[in-house]
């Protein structure tokens, strides 16, 4: 099959002096208009918000685009898009591409709804043709009743998404792009937009979704890109992307400290395996040290999501008495994890006999689960915990 | 479609296709954009489009006024009051042929960062006002004129390659600075100012001299020589003047305009994107 996107070793400049910025916006224009080529060095405060990636998409795909803030998701969908150039490699795309970017671009708020209709559903790339035809379905979906023929500025914001997702979802392009707009709405209009993104998939709409949300991850998406500070760290599958994904963001919540003199420190902590699936056994070996060996130590551990935050803690004292040694190597089993497909840390802190007594916290330890897959349509568990479950009647 | 750092100019027999087909392609757009600003324009208003032709009518009525009370001496051959109407109305003309497609960039300017659409629909828009504006202006101007003395003339029948290049030339200044009126908005301020120096410069309320020709700034003012011959022609003169040279020029400048604006998009909105 022919990739209908085809990404090669792009990269994009970025600069962060508004001032310089734009003073090199009107040498790019200038290189342009004399037929020459952008350089790709970098020029005084500028830096890659997108350093060399390379990816392919195929008719059907649906690729989850993950990464932190500023990671370059935006910049490389507005490239795909075709509304920015790249500054090195290039981009091919086969086919029409509908961006549900900015819901309702282009909205009058003077207008009524019935009206920007047309004039969205044009934007977009819908010929006059397209429009006559599927302005009642738009209505339809978008289900505004008697709103419909008001003027637009007295939407609520909600309105005005659905409004333009109710059009978007109807332009039928060979190439989707979502950019974080799946988190608004209520509940059945939301099904209903998935619903709308299942059916275009199925006909063969490749869709690229940017969201930071895991559930709508992983309700659409077969495969993962994850972009760290403008590089393609991972293109793999979604179960191993978003898990990595998931124990980064984790990671990135979790903050080592000491005290300083702390007379007892984690030498090393070590995971038997990282990559789990649900009810594993997770167990990882500690090595601490100290250098009074009469001060009984105790440990705790965090178990960490990024979604919820803490999810649980255990602590060492319940088993074993560390005392009498200047080293000890402990290990840590949890059998039978109860945690669900997504990306997790723990973090050890190691604390005196005391409540005060508080020396040091660990790194943390990202682990992810990676299946068995979890059903965030409502056909079977899903979300962190696995919670025992039966049902009678 | 292929994105990459290659100017789309060097391969300029693509380009100028490209140009064609995304013209044809964006006529459905721009008849919406056109539509949707026009309707919103007016709506929260009650005078409505009487706006389109008011600014050239009271500058007309200034100076019909100040020359009525022996306040300025123009020394016209001829009514003075369908000069100067005839002579404001040509200026707002050139005036609109600049200003407009800098509006509707400014009031589409979040769109084009959001969506790609094709942006020529920008310029069939920009047009499309332009022209609604200037036939506004022309039903007034008729249903005035005769009272003024206005009477056929053969040479009447060149008026619209007048304004035709009067358009062109001043679209072509709008489309040259476009790129930078975006990115710095000196252009807009420094412009206004500018226009209404060269308005004041220009022989629009008074007649032209003998000596225009060595006036360095007027001849500067591509668009001067175009309003006086189109105005000559309206109220009757025979001379062709130097439309011909003129009309081409502006036809020419007015692709380089357009060339400018087509390659200047993707790098305007990477630089005020967002």
């Amino acid at each position: 099959m022919e990739p209908i996107i085809e990404v090669s070793n792009v990269s994009k400049k970025y600069c962060l002096n508004l001032k310089k910025s734009l003073w090199y916006g009107v040498q790019d224009i200038a290189t342009h208009c004399l037929g020459k080529t952008i350089k790709s060095n970098l020029r005084k405060a500028e830096f890659f918000a997108l350093n060399d990636v390379s990816f392919k998409v195929y008719p059907g795909d649906c690729i989850g685009l993950m990464g932190g803030n500023g990671a370059g998701k935006s910049t490389l969908l507005k490239m795909i898009n075709g509304l920015i150039l790249p500054d090195k490699g290039t981009i091919k795309v086969t086919g029409k591409v509908g961006g549900l970017i900015e819901l309702g671009a282009g909205f009058n708020g003077l207008l009524t709804g019935r009206e920007n209709i047309a004039i969205n559903a044009a934007i977009i790339g819908m010929t006059s043709g397209e429009v006559k035809a599927k302005t009642q379905q738009i209505i339809e979906f978008a289900d505004l009743g008697h709103y419909i023929d008001s003027p637009v500025q007295s939407y609520s914001s909600g309105m005005r998404i659905r409004l333009g997702f109710a059009i978007a979802a109807h332009l039928n392009p060979n190439i989707l792009l979502i950019d974080e707009v799946l988190a608004v709405g209520d509940t059945a209009f939301r099904m209903r937009c998935f619903e709308r993104l299942k059916q275009l998939q199925k006909a063969g709409t490749a869709i690229v979704l940017v969201s930071h949300n895991p559930i709508d991850l992983e309700r659409m998406c077969n495969r993962s890109l994850l972009l760290t500070k403008g590089k393609l760290e991972l293109d793999t599958d979604l179960a191993t992307g978003l898990s990595t994904y998931e124990s980064l963001l984790a990671t990135s919540m979790v903050n080592a400290t000491t005290t300083p003199d702390a007379p007892a420190s984690f030498d090393k902590i070590q995971l038997k395996s990282n990559s789990l699936n649900t009810f594993d056994a997770l167990s990882a070996t500690l090595t601490i040290s100290t250098t009074d060996p009469q001060l009984p130590l105790r440990v705790l551990v965090n178990v960490i999501s990024p979604n919820t935050g803490v999810l649980g803690s255990v602590t060492s004292n319940a088993n074993v008495v560390l005392q009498g040694q200047t080293q000890y190597n402990v290990t840590l089993t949890l059998p039978n994890l109860p945690l669900q497909f997504g990306g997790y840390v723990l973090q050890f802190w190691l604390y005196g006999p005391n409540l005060t007594n508080y020396y040091a916290s660990s790194q943390p330890i990202p682990f992810k689960i990676v299946g068995p897959k979890t059903d965030s349509f409502g056909f079977g568990p899903s979300h962190t915990v696995y919670f025992h479950n039966t049902w009678t009647k | 479609m292929l994105y990459s750092p290659v100017s789309p100019l060097k391969n300029f027999p693509l380009f100028v296709k490209s140009l064609i087909i995304d013209t044809y392609k964006s006529r459905h757009l721009a008849w919406r954009l056109f539509t949707r600003d026009l309707s919103a324009q007016y709506r929260q208003s009650i005078f409505g489009y009487i706006w389109a032709f008011i600014p050239p009518l009271v500058t007309a009525l200034t100076f019909i006024y100040l020359e009525h009370k022996k306040i300025i001496a123009p020394n016209i051959a001829g009514s003075y009051p369908l000069y100067v109407l005839t002579g404001t109305l040509l200026w707002q003309t050139f005036i609109d042929a600049i200003t407009i497609p800098l509006k509707v960039m400014h009031t589409n300017k979040t769109l084009l960062t959001k969506v790609n659409v094709k942006k020529e629909a920008i310029i069939l828009a920009a047009s499309g006002e332009i022209a609604f504006s200037l036939i506004l202006k022309l039903v007034v101007f008729l249903a005035i004129a005769p009272f003024l003395g206005l009477a056929t003339a053969p040479m009447q029948l060149l008026v619209p390659l007048g304004l035709g290049t009067l358009i062109a030339l001043g679209f072509s200044i709008s489309l040259c600075l476009l790129p930078l009126s975006v990115l710095y908005t000196d252009i807009q301020r420094g412009l206004t100012i500018l226009l209404n120096f060269a308005f004041l410069l220009a022989p629009i309320t008074y007649a032209p001299s003998a000596t225009q020709s060595s006036n360095i700034l007027n001849s500067l003012n591509l668009s001067v020589p175009v309003i006086v011959s189109t105005r000559d022609w309206i109220l009757g003169s025979t001379t062709l003047g130097p439309i011909v040279p003129l009309a081409i020029g502006s036809m020419l400048l007015f692709f380089i305009g357009w060339t400018i604006f087509k390659v200047s998009i993707p790098h305007l909105i990477s630089r005020i994107g967002n």
